[in-house]
């Protein structure tokens, strides 16, 4: 049967813990890119298959929520929970290093830069000691945004005194997207190698998208258990 | 109504020395078993790296070594890869013929083009262009078969004027198919006078309108090959016991356990957009079927359980259309051997029976006039 993962959840879920939702206007990209497959399982819970292959998200997001700015990044797994595809959160990056609304569980403290470069879009996940994680879209162009996937979101939540897998998914009204093939993203000297975005890194990029629009995440909610999946 | 055998060959773990043999070994016995019982014809997939789900990457090998133990049953290649990535279409046609021959003429031809970024990018293929070279290599192989010298400048194929030998033993070819993963290619097998290689499951009344459609463009279509191959094959789980209650369960849990190993796949689409893959193909349609039934009932449509309620699915199926089933038998050895056999020789005797077809009428003041 599919391999499990590994990663212990106990103390993952946020306090305060915030269910969300998570509304964001302004502008996103969704990396997606082939990784490790042992690293994949030791960031992934038990509760959450690993797919054939192993593939991790990246989702960086520049723009602003109930009138303040947010810039925040994302680091994910794609991993399969109650038999559905999933990003799994890995851990994030936010100004303060509290958790995300909706997007539930370990964050450090830090920053997202992006920025436009003459042949595609740059963005450059920061903390205080440095780049921890960079992505390049090269030659990026329009697409219709209805060719886009948005998954659910695999995160951390307080439950009956633990921790528990939460659910959050996700809606989208985006008003414009651009593909990109050939994305990178490689980790940054501020990422060791006990860092998830080193161990973590694509070894092989699959898609890469810009998007603006609206992007809402959540509300979080843990769902009733099952047999399988 | 026809019915045959279809081959993920899905392997569990742990991967001891011998597992992969001992798998092998049970599918042959069952294709064996399966031409001594008169179902008419097994098909084997053509998957590339798809761990535990299906470990069968070279079909040709496993389906000529069906052929070599068997009599009657057709070996179905299901399907060709039409990707240069994958394979060469000099090659298919090549290896095709060549198996047509050594089975006796028993070859039934499946073409289609990946649907999983597991395999297309395994093999570096970009999805944006599966399905043109899909269309070209199924205009070019039949004519590679039945034409002395081909030669052709294409898209993205090109050969200097050869002769493609040998040619197939059918005459003028075999029958060519089209795997249906995603809504709408039944539609482009019917256009091109193709036969529907139904790879999904879905229930009787999603069938049945794609089955109408497939039949009114098929009248209209403009054949690739030299005939129109005019019909629908399913794919579907068998599992017969004159149990009821054991036969479903039973049943579902093969069906559960490949759908299980079904989702742990990366469908083209989910990882990287595009309008070459417009939907996620089988994968969605194996979650609801999955989760299709309340607790404790028999999702519509699946042949498992005892020989009278199978019989009555497969007339519905009859009824919206369908020309031939084809069943998977296990998935990851959940079922042991000998209740897989003991199935398909309970279905033989008591299902298949109610669906052989009637010998035609013998024409007036023709023999018997006595």
């Amino acid at each position: 049967m599919p391999d499990r993962g590994l990663r212990a959840i106990e103390g993952l879920a946020p306090s305060p813990f915030d269910a969300g939702p998570l509304e964001i206007a302004g502008r996103w990209v969704q990396v997606t890119f082939e990784v490790d497959r042992d690293a994949a399982i030791r960031w992934m819970p038990a509760d959450v298959t690993r797919p054939v292959p192993c593939y991790g998200r990246l989702l960086a997001v520049d723009g602003e929520s109930g009138g303040r700015p947010m810039r925040f990044a994302a680091l994910a797994l794609g991993g399969r929970f109650r038999m559905m595809p999933r990003n799994v959160l890995v851990e994030a990056v936010t100004a303060d290093g509290a958790a995300l609304p909706a997007l539930a569980g370990p964050a450090l403290a830090g920053d997202v830069r992006m920025d436009a470069e003459s042949d595609g879009l740059a963005i450059a996940i920061t903390t205080a000691e440095g780049v921890l994680a960079e992505a390049r879209l090269p030659a990026p162009y329009a697409i219709e945004p209805a060719m886009l996937r948005w998954d659910g979101w695999v995160v951390y939540a307080p439950n009956n005194g633990g921790t528990a897998l939460a659910e959050a998914l996700v809606e989208v009204r985006a008003t414009a997207a651009r593909l990109s093939k050939g994305a990178t993203f490689a980790p940054g000297p501020a990422a060791d190698r006990s860092s998830p975005w080193r161990q973590l890194r694509s070894l092989l990029p699959i898609s890469a998208c810009a998007v603006e629009g609206v992007l809402r995440v959540g509300p979080a909610a843990v769902p009733a258990p099952v047999l399988m999946g | 109504m026809k019915f045959g055998i279809f081959y993920e060959i899905s392997v569990p773990r742990p991967w001891g020395p011998t597992t992969e043999y001992e798998v092998y070994q049970n599918c042959l016995e069952q294709v064996k078993l399966a031409d001594e019982l008169g179902f008419d014809q097994v098909w084997a997939v053509e998957h590339h790296f798809l761990e535990e789900y299906s470990h069968c990457s070279a079909p040709e090998v496993f389906l000529t070594a069906c052929a070599m133990v068997t009599k009657n049953i057709r070996i179905g290649r299901g399907i060709v890869v039409c990707v240069p990535e994958f394979n060469n279409p000099i090659k298919a046609a090549e290896v095709a013929a060549t198996m047509d021959i050594v089975s006796g003429g028993r070859l039934e031809f499946g073409t289609g083009r990946s649907a999983t970024w597991t395999e297309l990018g395994g093999m570096g293929a970009d999805p944006d262009e599966t399905k043109k070279t899909w269309d070209e290599w199924v205009r070019i192989i039949p004519k590679m078969w039945t034409e002395e010298r081909f030669g052709y400048q294409g898209r993205a194929f090109s050969m200097p004027q050869r002769a493609v030998l040998p040619k197939p033993l059918q005459k003028p070819h075999p029958p060519m198919w089209v795997a249906v993963t995603s809504p709408g290619t039944e539609l482009d097998a019917a256009d091109r006078g193709m036969g529907s290689l139904g790879l999904t499951f879905g229930g009787f009344a999603e069938q049945e309108k794609k089955i109408a459609e497939y039949r009114r463009r098929i009248k209209y279509c403009d054949p690739v090959g030299s005939f129109v191959n005019e019909q629908v094959n399913t794919v579907n789980f068998l599992f017969c016991h004159e149990d009821n209650e054991y036969g479903a369960k039973t049943g579902q849990r093969l069906a559960g356990t490949f759908n299980y190993l079904a989702e742990q796949l990366l469908a083209a689409r989910q990882a990287y957009p595009t309008r070459s893959y417009p939907n996620l193909g089988l994968l969605p349609a194996l979650r609801r079927e999955a989760t299709s039934a309340p607790e404790g009932q028999i999702p519509e449509g699946l042949c498992i359980g005892n020989p009278d309620r199978i019989i009555e699915v497969i007339k519905k199926w009859e009824s919206v259309g369908v020309d031939r089933i084809n069943f998977l038998l296990n998935a990851i050895e959940t079922v042991p051997q000998e209740e897989v056999l003991a199935s398909l020789r309970l279905f033989a005797k008591e299902v298949m029976p109610k669906f052989a077809e009637k010998p035609a009428p013998a024409p007036a003041g023709v023999g018997g006039g006595n």
